[in-house]
């Protein structure tokens, strides 16, 4: 695959550079700044994107800026966005600038290569990915009656990796139950919070269970 | 090889948050003692003798008048309204005294603030009245008279005795001239000659005008004295007050700046190290049985990032408070030799060469002590870094009550704090501790930083 990777520390562009190349894909340019990634992004028009969300020249969330205008331009734009600490409005933007195809993951995420090498084909393909510490936060907030609770702890389980964007497939086997079992927990999960029948879309499912436990 | 300082232009001075300051704000000094024996105290100190007493006796008139008004009154509401004219009369009287004050005896005499209130008359009224400098100056309208008047009385009386005694040659042949029957004065009464006489007098003239500055500078201190205590000295504390607040805030400004600062400056340095080092280490885990000689050479760059990363953070915290004052500070024994060596320090490891003399006579507080080791240096840094200096010098003397702190460099110059910068930063430093700091850095060189810092 084809990825343009921007960040402006050269010790992170290297090493991401250097990650993405084991995994097998070839970095067609690095930038160190928000312009910088737009015109590359539209320049080479890569499978993927993954950008730090602080550049210069603003150094707070130019990364994030830059993203939403590339996809403004070119909405078919995969953007994975790395960040150093969870920033729930970055999350929001982000999911809000298109229809999947964009992911939100911490930088600490990049210590398990196999999952960042597979949030980077997830994204890639034009699937959702979100950070389980951005979930895990929204699924802690307590609210008045906590409608979590009617929710059994997997079922518990399973919603949270739903809203981390992943399919039915990778729920099954992060869990290890069968395909089945996770398929019968999602339906019951839907009726207990009364969201209606899933898409296929994994954009879809993850803004409707976001829609939720932000509600 | 040390360059010269030439400090023919004159520095800037720069205020809080390095803004220019362009009165630095003299403290309250008290009366200027010029010389007195000189003409110009003696011209000046008549004058304000003289027309003070004028002045002083209209006010206590208006001020008695208004006041028992005011104070029979008081039982309607007129009675407020014409105390209230009282406090405003008295206000004009102040006023008036305070620009003699500085006019005649140039004694800086602040104006304090006065309370404002804006809407209706009575709420006007009421507030002038619940001003206690209104009281004061009501109270320095009546008082000032019977001083005046002893202070009139005295300055006339002498300085016509001076007069008088200096021209008795003049005025005396006129008068046994013209008058008839002749004149009995104290010549004749004492049976002297008419050149004994006037020797005489010539005497006692010399003497009374040896004693007229002196006497008009004391009568002048009598009445300026009771002024500056009743009139100026609430106007004192109000500016004390503002001066604290303000060194408090860019106090606080400053710690501000350098914790956001510090913050950037960890971010940008350990921290992305160690996600490097995370990434390193990820992948060489990887690669272990694949490939383990790849695998061999991520753990020796990650053991070398470790490193790097590790001075990284050393450098930061000699940043936040320098080891060796630190350790020295705290023994009380060493004292200066802390800041001395800190400094020596400093100039060793500075890139540009730099050439340090120390000349202080008393032990300095401890954050005194820190003030000075940052705009050491940040002036060597900026040296090194933007003027491409080939030499500097740095001077730290004390005179006991400031400590002045010299840092001179040949680069190209041009320094100007830029907001959230170094030299801003060390401004609200310096302003924290009430000190000023200036920059004298024209285009072309050469710069020089001069904080001036209290200790006493």
């Amino acid at each position: 695959m084809r990825v343009v990777v921007a960040d402006d520390s050269v010790l992170l562009r290297e090493g991401l550079s250097l990650l993405l190349g084991d995994g097998g894909h070839q970095v067609v340019a690095a930038v160190g700044d928000g312009p910088g990634l737009v015109a590359a992004a539209m320049e080479h028009r890569p499978d993927l994107c993954v950008v730090d969300v602080r550049m210069p020249p603003s150094h707070t969330d130019e990364g994030l800026r830059a993203a939403v205008e590339v996809r403004r331009h070119w909405p078919d734009a995969h953007i994975l966005v790395l960040s150093q600490y969870v920033e729930q409005s970055y999350a929001d933007e982000l999911l809000g600038s298109g229809d999947g195809g964009v992911g939100y993951l911490l930088k600490d995420r990049v210590e398990d290569i196999d999952g960042f090498l597979a949030a980077v084909a997830q994204v890639a393909a034009g699937g959702t990915v979100l950070d389980p510490q951005v979930v895990a936060q929204l699924m802690g907030r307590r609210r008045h009656h906590d409608p979590l609770a009617t929710l059994t702890p997997r079922e518990r389980e399973v919603l949270g990796l739903m809203a981390e964007g992943r399919a039915n497939g990778a729920i099954a086997e992060a869990l290890v139950v069968s395909l089945g079992a996770v398929e019968k927990h999602t339906q019951r999960i839907f009726a207990k919070l009364g969201l209606s029948p899933d898409d296929d879309s994994s954009h879809r499912r993850v803004m409707a269970v976001l829609a939720f436990l932000r509600a | 090889m040390v360059a010269p300082v030439p400090y023919d232009r004159p520095p800037i001075q720069f205020g809080p948050s390095g803004q220019e300051a362009t009165d630095p704000g003299r403290p309250y000094v008290g009366f200027d003692r010029h010389r007195v024996y000189s003409l110009h105290s003696l011209w000046q100190d008549s004058a304000y003798l003289l027309l003070g007493f004028p002045l002083a006796l209209v006010a206590f008139v208006v001020m008695a008048a208004l006041l028992a008004l005011g104070g029979g009154l008081l039982i309607t509401f007129v009675g407020v309204f014409v105390l209230t004219a009282a406090v405003f009369a008295a206000r004009a009287f102040a006023i008036v005294q305070r620009g003699m004050l500085q006019r005649f005896l140039a004694v800086p005499s602040p104006r304090p603030m006065y309370r404002q209130a804006k809407g209706t008359a009575m709420r006007r009224a009421f507030s002038a009245l619940g001003d206690p400098q209104s009281w004061l100056d009501i109270l320095h309208a009546v008082v000032s008279f019977p001083v005046a008047v002893i202070t009139w009385l005295v300055t006339v009386t002498w300085w016509t005795l001076t007069i008088g005694a200096l021209s008795y040659p003049v005025w005396s042949t006129i008068l046994r001239a013209e008058v008839r029957g002749g004149v009995h004065d104290l010549t004749d009464e004492l049976g002297l000659s008419l050149w004994q006489g006037a020797a005489m007098y010539l005497a006692l003239g010399l003497v009374a005008a040896l004693l007229l500055p002196p006497l008009l500078r004391l009568m002048a201190l009598l009445q300026g004295g009771l002024a500056q205590v009743l009139l100026c000295t609430r106007a004192e504390m109000q500016q004390r007050v503002t001066t604290l607040e303000e060194s408090r805030a860019s106090a606080q400004a400053a710690q501000t700046t350098e914790l956001r600062r510090l913050e950037r400056d960890i971010h940008d340095g350990p921290q992305q190290r160690l996600i490097r080092l995370q990434m390193d280490l990820a992948r060489a885990r990887r690669k272990m049985d694949s490939d383990p000689d790849g695998a061999r050479d991520l753990l020796e760059a990650a053991s070398n990032q470790t490193r790097d990363t590790l001075h990284e953070l050393l450098n930061l915290s000699r940043g936040l408070a320098p080891p060796i004052l630190v350790d020295r500070g705290l023994e009380a024994a060493l004292r200066d030799r802390g800041l001395e060596a800190a400094l020596r320090e400093l100039c060793v490891r500075s890139t540009v060469p730099a050439e340090l003399t120390v000349d202080i006579l008393i032990p300095l507080p401890e954050e005194v002590e820190t003030t000075i080791y940052f705009v050491a240096t940040e002036a060597l840094t900026n040296a090194a870094k933007h003027a491409g200096a080939g030499a500097a010098i740095i001077d730290v003397t004390s005179d006991g009550r400031t400590v002045t702190v010299t840092v001179a460099d040949d680069g190209r110059g041009g320094a100007a704090p830029a907001p959230g910068g170094g030299l801003a930063g060390l401004s609200d430093r310096v302003a924290g501790l009430e000190g000023t700091l200036s920059v004298s850095s024209p285009p072309g060189g050469p710069t020089v930083v001069r904080a001036v810092l209290p200790c006493g």
